[in-house]
């Protein structure tokens, strides 16, 4: 197809910010001081690839752009910004690559309610989930419906065919078709009616004042229902969900990572909504109550016995009007199978980040929805938002002892000898000791490590084994100050809101895992009262596989666009 | 006057002009004019001339040859064309190649120009010529009816007939009471366009019936039979049969491009860089790959498609693109095939020495003088085999006339306007008919193949031609590189270094930095602005080819635009801290003594020396000499030394000096290493989906511990360390009919059992059974 050109928009080319890199990756200069008005307009299109101190990589994917058509633009707005910014002309490849790409997304339609050969409505009927039309159009605006039936797995899910360009789907294969056809390169726009579930009106409590962005967060995903919000860590995920549900006003399913999680929606629903304590409902390992909000791990949604999915019709049950899911990226394949079920409702999925470590971003773009909003880190940090942040990387030297335990120690045992080394306590203390006041948490992977580290320290502990109410009480104790430091496990990863903790010190991790970084440091960069910025520790025994972990975390970490310095333990 | 004498009035220019077109006469030149026009008069130098001429050259020569000497007027009624211009046009051309001489207004051939076999009117000997192959009644009946009898000898007559059949008149008389269809075949002869007539075998006109058209001709004199296989149609008789002129008009003028709505110019522009610079960066990573003596050839010759797709895997190259750019090299001379490999040619150091602009207009000037097409490397020949690079490929005489043809025609249309290829070849083939042979490709195949080429280099860009194209057209050098430095930029000595460890250069970096970066670091992307990344390897690498910490941090400061930052200076003092810890020694022959005193005994020995022995611990020593001879030589030393395998278990228990043979097979060892794929699971597979929350369910269930959080269940310490056996090789030590038994495999789901997987298949063990799990790799 022959893509719109820039040139013919009157824009002529500019020697602008942007570098072209290639067919499908372009590098912004931040010197420029075109740079940040650029990155705005980029980021609704290109995936940020990595955002370090000078340059930053962005690149043109099938789910950015697809992310992007949803969103509204057009292949001729998206070239316009391309051009107007290029620092030379933009190549023909480059064009033809976003247009064509674009075009894609549009040119299969899912619609909700069928009209039969005689063109009688037929919607209405029940689907697979009990919800819904009981069958589906999908229809083809460009004529390519033939050979999106001939993709693989396609022909399977699809059932009547009514003329060239239309084609019945059961409902029940809604998701799987619209996963199938991703696979493809043929993203479907799912403009199929969503169930209104059973109403449970509710209103956020009169003292919120939604952020400007937030705001428009909850717009951006309201028209469809059907999306992903991707906001960073401490920019008030939960809140902006939480007005979200406000808007449907239905009974609502909160999918999260683990019972602390839930703690906190509750008391964020009871802080900033005015739901009552008696419509929510845990459903977890411990509980298995339903209610008007219900709030339910990923883990019990998941978990089987003999091979079967014992929770799975806690979906069904409900006649939800919306599933939120929480840290989105993280879902597990078992709720994706759920998800692919429950695709007329109301999705609504949350993340920092859409990076799967499993590069499964193509299922939650077509199961959960495409991206409905995105803002930058360090937008929301120039806006005061977030706190700015640094991190340092505090290097220590094992003893002759350790460097032997760790040189005959095998696989993850390494970790551990390394996750130990005594050298690290010293280090910690004198970290402390630097910010004194300011509240910390000092995060590790390994309990073997972490419980002598607290002692050492005298700081209490918060692990798996903690009960709840323990670790609640351990967290408020951080939040009003009654403590200074809290030494956690990998319980703080997720959904642990301390916003007053400006130092988080970790010891140890997972192989270097990027969610894990971004979480961790999600913990530190809620904005502080008093303006103060968040420091970010990570100490390494030298020489040992943390350093290699700790190399991957540099990076991402520079990658992100955070000052990253390292120095030695005995530079303290 | 002679053409010698012809070419002595010649201006320098007029004669630079001829030996630059006729290089053939340079060798005569030496001679004197006499012998450069003794050389151009010769038929082969005047075809050699020919097949690179125009259709208008050649259909007047051909009408010259035919009658001569004649002024254009003469020989534009000839041929019908009413376009005086041209002809005269055309005249002046092959005068200026020394095909023809102009006099006082008149042209007449040059030498053997008359003996020429490129006719593309079709026009055959003249009548006079083939007179002699007919007989005296024959031709005295055919000129009866012509009426023109009675002239004084025969070639007269024959001279007289001639000048009958030229006109229409003097044909249909002749033609007037032949039998049925003697006409229609007449045309038929006339049409193909080729003056000789194959007779079928043993034919024999006088022995046919009387009424058969083809008899009719040969006895009438129509058509002359030259022996017995063949005939020629007289060149009159097309002439005279060609009442509206022997040549279309348009013959006579070149082709003109009819321009076609392209893309705006901009775009074209952008386009052309944008390949100009990624073929420019493609061509620098594949030649540097050939010096780094890495290419192999085939036994029979050029470099095979699967040597090019590893070129192109290395480099990151499409395969398509490497063939072609192999050959461009080639065609560059600045690489060369030896015996097994490619080597590059000396030529390649001053290459890189160029500027960039430079760099790209070499691979220009090659690609233009190139011998075959180059796009046809790695393309599938008729039988279906891919075509190797430098295998003298589709080395067919269009491919510069193709090439040539693209650059003086596409190089007339405007901004904006495109072309289109069918037109194009039409006009290439009008260039140079003769070049364009039977035995091609079709001619818009071939021009297809030279619009890929020159997209390659960013020369064209979707049909339309890049700014380039015209300067290349005129020659114009300094435009070519004005226009190339404006198109691909300046090399840049600096990047900017960053803290994610990249380096990244905002425009195109120069061959000598980014040579030594490449050294330093791993390249990430081969575009015009090309990003490295910095690793331990590529900083151990470095090391290895020499550099150290100082010189890499020197390099980095002197070429790096906002100073090196911290991680990366940390990332090379690691390196150079551990650089070295371990060190490997080459050695053959390893002794081992029972005592310290044998080993310095040894040492001290006159032999040590000699065989280069020295001690490495209190009683082992190396050298570089193999097991066997050491044996011998310890032995001639008084002492008695035996054999090890490498397993230490081979030699005599009472052996005061072992040598341990390096070379000695070694034990049988445990397969640790079972790669585990999903994929390889059994198709009826009915086991729990290899998913970690289900993983972390199963856990839970099988050893009866909450787990609220997966997190805590990936990473943290668990009461037990089931778990982390998922997806490891793994011992399982089991009771199994009251034995303990040992299984080996990759633990894929743990549950109420722990299956593995293995080579036998999947092998589900009840978790009451299992006594022990053990990592086999300790």
């Amino acid at each position: 197809m022959t893509p719109p050109s820039g040139a013919d928009s009157g824009t002529p080319p500019a020697n602008g910010p942007l570098l072209i890199a290639g067919a499908d990756t372009v590098l912004l200069q931040l010197a420029h001081p075109e740079a940040e008005e650029c990155r705005t307009r980029l980021a609704a299109f290109a995936e940020l690839e990595r955002s370090p101190d000078h340059v930053h990589t962005f690149r043109l994917t099938d789910l950015g752009l697809w992310n992007a058509r949803a969103a509204g633009l057009d292949a001729e707005s998206v070239i316009d910004t391309l051009t107007r910014y290029s620092a030379g002309p933009v190549p023909h490849a480059m064009m033809v690559l976003v247009a064509d790409t674009m075009a894609r997304f549009g040119a299969l339609v899912l619609d909700g309610s069928v009209a039969d050969a005689n063109g009688a409505s037929r919607g209405g009927d029940e689907a697979g989930d009990g919800v819904g039309p009981a069958s589906l159009l999908l229809r083809s605006t460009d004529g390519s419906l033939d050979e999106a039936l001939a993709e693989p797995g396609v022909a399977t899910l699809v059932g009547e065919r009514i003329d060239e360009d239309r084609v019945r789907v059961p409902a029940l294969n809604r998701g799987r078709l619209k996963q199938a056809l991703v696979e493809a390169r043929r993203p479907v726009d799912d403009r199929a009616a969503v169930s209104p579930g059973l109403a449970f009106g509710f209103d956020l409590s009169s003292d919120l004042e939604l952020r400007p962005y937030q705001r428009q967060a909850v717009d951006s995903w309201l028209p469809a229902a059907a999306g992903v919000v991707v906001l960073p860590c401490g920019a008030g995920k939960t809140v902006t969900a939480l007005a979200a549900a406000a808007e449907v006003g239905a009974r609502t399913l909160i999918l999260v990572t683990g019972e602390a999680s839930m703690q906190q929606w509750k008391s964020e629903l009871l802080q900033f909504t005015t739901v009552d304590e008696a419509d929510i409902g845990f459903y977890s390992a411990r509980s298995k109550a339903v209610a008007p909000i219900t709030i339910a791990t990923y883990h019990v949604i998941s978990a089987r016995r003999n091979g079967e999915f014992r929770h799975l019709d806690l979906i069904q049950r409900g006649d939800w009007g919306l599933v939120i899911y929480d840290e989105v990226h993280l879902l597990p394949s078992a709720v994706f199978q759920m998800t692919a079920g429950i695709q007329s409702r109301r999705r609504l999925g949350l993340t920092a980040t859409l990076i799967r470590e499993d590069g499964r971003q193509g299922d939650v773009f077509s199961l959960v929805g495409p991206k409905r909003f995105d803002v930058p880190w360090r937008e929301l940090e120039l806006q005061g938002w977030l706190a700015p942040a640094t991190c340092t990387e505090v290097r220590v030297v094992p003893t002759e002892a350790e460097r032997l335990a760790h040189a005959t120690a095998t696989g993850q045992e390494k970790a551990k000898v390394a996750a130990g080394v005594e050298a690290k306590i010293d280090v910690v203390r004198r970290l402390l000791a630097r910010h004194r006041g300011e509240g910390a948490l000092v995060i590790g992977t390994y309990l073997v490590a972490l419980a002598p580290l607290a002692e050492a320290l005298d700081a209490p502990m918060v692990s798996g084994e903690t009960s709840a109410a323990e670790r609640l009480r351990l967290f408020d104790a951080l939040r009003v100050g009654e403590i200074d430091v809290l030494v956690v496990s990998k319980v703080a990863n997720f959904s642990l809101d301390l916003p007053e903790v400006s130092v988080a010190i970790q010891v140890s991790g997972t192989f270097g895992s990027r969610q894990e970084e971004a979480q961790r440091l999600g913990r530190v960069v809620r904005p502080k009262a008093d303006g103060r910025q968040a420091h970010f520790y990570t100490v390494v025994a030298r020489d040992t596989v943390e350093q290699e972990y700790a190399q991957r975390r540099q990076l991402f970490l520079a990658e992100q666009g955070y000052a990253y310095e390292i120095i030695d333990g005995t530079d303290l | 006057m002679r053409f010698a004498d012809h070419l002595r009035q010649w201006d320098p220019d007029a004669l630079t002009h001829l030996l630059t077109a006729r290089p053939d006469l340079l060798s005569a030149v030496d001679d004197g004019f006499d012998a450069v026009a003794r050389r151009a008069s010769t038929p082969m130098s005047l075809g050699r001339c020919l097949v690179r001429s125009d259709v208008a050259m050649l259909v007047v020569a051909e009408a010259l040859v035919l009658t001569h000497p004649a002024t254009p007027a003469e020989l534009d009624e000839l041929l019908g064309t009413n376009d005086l211009t041209s002809v005269i046009g055309a005249l002046e051309r092959l005068a200026a190649l020394g095909v023809v001489v102009i006099e006082g207004g008149v042209a007449r051939p040059v030498g053997a120009l008359t003996d020429l076999f490129l006719r593309p009117l079709g026009l055959g000997p003249s009548f006079t010529e083939l007179a002699t192959h007919l007989s005296s009644s024959t031709l005295d009946d055919l000129a009866t009816r012509l009426g023109a009898g009675g002239a004084r000898s025969r070639a007269a007559t024959a001279r007289a007939i001639a000048q009958r059949l030229r006109a229409t008149s003097g044909l249909s008389a002749a033609i007037a009471d032949a039998p049925l269809g003697t006409a229609e075949m007449l045309e038929a002869l006339i049409d193909q366009r080729s003056p000789t007539v194959g007779l079928p075998a043993g034919f024999s006109y006088q022995r046919l019936p009387e009424d058969d058209p083809l008899v009719w001709l040969l006895s009438h004199g129509l058509l002359v039979a030259i022996d017995d296989h063949h005939a020629e149609l007289p060149a009159e008789i097309v002439i005279g049969a060609s009442s509206n002129g022997l040549a279309p008009t348009a013959a006579l003028r070149p082709i003109a491009l009819q321009p076609v709505t392209g893309l705006p110019a901009e775009t074209v522009s952008a386009s052309a860089a944008d390949r100009a610079s990624r073929t420019l960066e493609a061509t620098e990573a594949l030649l540097r790959q050939i010096e780094a003596g890495d290419v192999a050839t085939l036994k029979a010759g050029g470099i095979g498609a699967r040597e090019i797709k590893r070129l192109a895997k290395l480099t990151g190259i499409d395969d398509r693109d490497v063939a072609r750019l192999l050959e461009l090299l080639f065609e560059g001379r600045l690489i060369v095939p030896t015996g097994s490999g490619v080597t590059v040619t000396p030529l390649a150091a001053r290459w890189w020495q160029l500027s960039r602009a430079r760099r790209w207009i070499v691979l220009v000037r090659a690609w233009l003088g190139a011998s075959v097409f180059i796009s046809q490397a790695l393309s599938r020949t008729d039988e279906g085999k891919l075509r190797p690079a430098l295998d003298d490929h589709e080395m067919l005489a269009a491919a510069g006339s193709a090439r040539r043809g693209l650059v003086d025609l596409a190089s007339g249309l405007a901004s904006g306007e495109a072309f289109d290829i069918d037109q194009l070849a039409e006009a290439s083939v009008w260039r140079c008919p003769n070049l364009w042979g039977v035995g091609h490709p079709p001619p818009e195949h071939l021009v297809d193949w030279t619009v890929a080429e020159a997209e390659l280099l960013g020369l064209v860009a979707q049909n339309a031609p890049a700014p380039t194209l015209a300067a290349l057209a005129s020659d114009d050098e300094a435009r070519l590189h004005e226009l190339a430095a404006a198109m691909l930029g300046e090399d840049q000595g600096h990047v900017m270094l960053q803290s994610d460890l990249t380096a990244v250069a905002l425009g195109p970096l120069s061959p000598r930095v980014a040579g030594v970066l490449g050294e330093m670091a791993d390249r990430i992307t081969d575009s015009a602005v090309p990003q490295f990344r910095f690793s331990e390897t590529s900083i151990r690498r470095a090391f290895d080819r020499g550099w150290g910490s100082e010189g890499v941090v020197e390099f980095l400061s002197a070429h790096a635009l906002s100073g090196v930052p911290q991680p990366l200076s940390y990332l090379i003092a690691d390196v150079e801290r551990r650089y070295g810890s371990v060190r490997i020694l080459d050695t053959r022959g390893v002794i081992v003594t029972e005592d310290e005193a044998t080993a310095l005994e040894i040492a001290s020995s006159s032999r040590a020396a000699r065989l280069g022995l020295r001690i490495i611990a209190p009683t082992v020593l190396i050298g570089p000499v193999e097991p066997r001879r050491l044996l011998d030589e310890l032995r001639a030393e008084g002492l008695f030394p035996v054999i090890d395998g490498v397993d230490g278990c081979a030699g005599g228990p009472h052996a005061a000096v072992r040598l341990i043979d390096l070379d000695a097979p070694e034990p049988d060892d445990l397969d640790y290493d079972i790669e585990f794929d999903a994929e390889s699971l059994p198709a009826d597979w009915t086991g729990p989906a290899l998913d970690e929350m289900a993983l972390a369910g199963e856990v839970a269930d099988a050893v009866g511990i909450l787990v609220d959080d997966p997190g805590e269940m990936s990473g943290e310490e668990p009461p037990h360390g089931l778990h982390l056996l998922r997806n490891r090789a793994a011992v399982v030590t089991h009771r199994r009919d009251g034995q303990l038994v040992e299984a080996r495999g990759v633990v894929v789901a743990i549950g109420d059992s722990i299956t593995l997987l293995n080579e036998s298949g999947v092998e589900d063990l009840p978790i009451d059974s299992v006594v022990a799990v053990e990592d086999p790799s300790r």
